[in-house]
């Protein structure tokens, strides 16, 4: 079978020492060390078909470059945990058995995040959304058995697990994504905090028609958070940032839906520019929610996936 | 009651005529509240937590900072304060609110509520200008200085300013000193900062590197807007206090300056200082050795060590009155209740 994309190192050789030679992507190229790579950006593709080769250098945890300047690994033990040393990490990934487990999983993840970085880099902005989208129903496969383990209650485990496994997805897909983030992530400021989208545009006119546009898709005050500002920067509940992205797509990809305030051609005056506001800030959202899958991985030393 | 003015002085950049004065929350509401929809410029940014906490305090009787009420006049002349008191009174329903919009909403959302005691003084600053791209300019200078601590960064400035650490026998180190000239034994003056933000937020998880600074200082105002100052009966520097009387124990000193139990120490502490604070030392050892015992039978994995340590050091300080006199199976099988259940 044809791989669709290739991974190359960036990072020279004498970079690596003998202990975190086991996150390199040219000796270690299991779909763990790649997905994580690739989501703090230091990490080279090649695309297949067009043999494009692009650079990935964007660290979604941190679009605010507050951390340009330290190393990539260095980086990472930051956001697996702040309680680790590089050595640690390094022994996680050292542990085969954590390593390869899931692997069907992760490669799945790997290959829909590539998707998303190619159609950004060339800025097809509106089908790079539709891969997050898929990346993110694909991460849901590992979360009822996050969320079991989180709650010692049988009767809410049991509640949850029916939802999602009777897949009646247009009545409990909202509902089970917000309960998950917030039992997951109890405790965490996160919680409290919220994702900022920042509409920029050419000019006033067309700034306000985006957001307007935000707007009419998601209709519900309730998603977002106090810091918005009108017409310049729409923030979103963490909470409610599934609802929200679960709103766009159904909004835009599917018309189905009398009587819903679907987003119509002229609502978007550029469906590239529009998800071009979206792609950055849910890309941040899903690696704050994959890095905590990753940790329930390496704490239980157990896996998730199908 | 009318506006009372005592002072008065030239302001030459703006040349207008500036008073101080005071009158009452009743006279506000009747003559200067009405004037808030008067100037365009308004702010429209409203910090619903912020103004839902200054409510509470306004009906506990807090003083507010100044209103600043300006006047156009083409011609002024106000030669003493009392020329000054007069014309404001007199066109009082001609002012404009240049600061303080949201704070006389806040104070006619509180005038509803049974509490509320109109008699409590209200101060103003009045600023008679002779146009109004005038009194623009001195709203724009005087809303845009105001920004820029953070309030992680107000804590550290005060946590330095305001605890005379000199005074103690326990050392307090910054990192910059422990690089220069390490003490053996100095608490972190980081780590002591850390248990402030935890003890005023009544939090212990108020870090996380993936959250943008921005974000997290507005988490954290919001946190300490929560927690009610009027129950503080116990002062942080009590906690400071009580550390450095029982720091002469080596492993008390030593349990406390891992930061985590730290950080737990100064929220839990909150709820049992008057019971911790009469221990004698020997007590409150054994009872830091049986919690390392107790907490060492959990096995908890190392990417999540420190936050189980700051939540069931707070747990174990908070409840010190029924553990501290547990064994340590006890203990150790509270602590894993614990942390499944949350």
């Amino acid at each position: 079978m044809i791989a669709p994309f290739e991974y190359i190192e960036i990072i020279e050789d004498e970079g690596f020492d003998e202990n975190t030679i086991n996150l390199s992507i040219a000796k270690n190229p299991t779909p763990k060390i790649i997905l994580l790579r690739g989501l703090i950006g230091s990490i080279k593709i090649k695309h297949y078909v067009t043999q494009t080769e692009f650079p990935q250098t964007i660290d979604y945890v941190d679009l605010n470059n507050r951390n340009t300047g330290i190393l990539p690994i260095e980086r990472l033990r930051g956001y697996v945990s702040s309680e680790i040393s590089i050595e640690d990490l390094c022994n996680i990934f050292r542990n085969k058995k954590f390593l390869h487990q899931n692997q069907h999983f992760f490669e799945r993840l790997v290959n829909e995040f590539s998707n998303y970085y190619y159609y950004e880099f060339k800025n097809s902005h509106t089908t790079a959304f539709a891969y997050l989208y898929r990346i993110l129903e694909t991460i849901s496969y590992s979360f009822p058995l996050i969320y079991s383990s989180k709650t010692d209650d049988f009767k809410e485990t049991y509640n949850f697990l029916k939802e999602w496994l009777s897949g009646n997805k247009d009545k409990g897909e909202l509902g089970f994504f917000k309960k998950f983030v917030k039992v997951t992530f109890s405790n965490d400021p996160l919680i409290e905090s919220s994702i900022t989208i920042d509409i920029n545009a050419p000019n006033e006119e067309i700034q306000q028609s985006f957001f307007d546009s935000f707007k009419k898709a998601c209709s519900d005050e309730s998603f977002f958070a106090e810091d918005t500002e009108e017409p310049r920067k729409l923030s979103v509940k963490f909470t409610e940032y599934s609802s929200f992205i679960i709103c766009l797509r159904n909004r835009f990809f599917h018309l189905l839906n009398s009587g819903q305030p679907n987003l119509q051609s002229e609502d978007i005056l550029d469906s590239d520019h529009f998800f071009s506001l979206v792609n950055k800030p849910t890309a941040y959202w899903l690696s704050l929610i994959l890095f905590e899958v990753f940790k329930h991985s390496i704490e239980n030393s157990i896996d998730i996936g199908e | 009651m009318s506006i009372q003015i005592f002072n008065i002085a030239k302001d030459n950049v703006i040349n207008s005529y500036v008073g101080l004065g005071v009158s009452n929350y009743k006279n506000t509401l009747e003559n200067v509240y009405p004037l808030i929809n008067r100037f365009d410029a308004q702010r429209k940014f409203l910090d619903v937590k912020f103004y839902e906490r200054l409510e509470r305090d306004i009906l506990k009787g807090c003083l507010m900072p100044p209103i600043t009420v300006a006047f156009v006049e083409k011609d002024v002349k106000h030669a003493s304060a009392k020329d000054l008191e007069e014309y404001v009174n007199r066109n009082i329903s001609k002012g404009y609110i240049l600061d303080g919009i949201q704070r006389l909403s806040t104070l006619f959302r509180a005038s509803t509520k049974d509490t509320f005691d109109n008699k409590k003084e209200m101060f103003f600053n009045v600023i008679v200008a002779d146009n109004k791209d005038k009194l623009l300019y001195r709203m724009i200078t005087l809303n845009n200085g105001q920004k820029g601590m953070t309030p992680r960064h107000q804590i550290e400035i005060l946590t330095q300013e305001l605890f005379d650490f000199k005074g103690l026998r326990a050392k307090v180190q910054t990192e910059k000193e422990k690089s220069e000239h390490p003490q053996k034994d100095a608490f972190s003056f980081g780590d002591i900062s850390r248990g402030y933000i935890a003890f005023l937020t009544a939090n212990v998880h108020n870090e996380n590197s993936k959250i943008i600074d921005e974000k997290m200082d507005q988490i954290l105002v919001g946190r300490i807007l929560d927690t009610d100052l009027n129950t503080y009966e116990l002062q942080f520097n009590d906690i400071i206090n009580f550390i450095d009387k029982v720091s002469v124990s080596p492993n008390v000193r030593g349990w406390l300056q891992v930061a985590n139990n730290f950080i737990g120490f100064c929220v839990g502490i909150r709820k049992s200082h008057s019971y911790i604070f009469q221990l004698p030392i020997e007590d409150i050892q054994t009872a830091f050795e049986n919690f390392e015992i107790a907490f060492k039978i959990l096995n908890v994995s190392k990417i999540n060590l420190g936050k189980y340590r700051r939540e069931l050091s707070r747990y174990y300080i908070e409840n010190a009155k029924s553990l501290f006199t547990q064994d340590v199976e006890f203990l150790a099988e509270k602590f894993s209740v614990e942390t499944i259940t949350e």
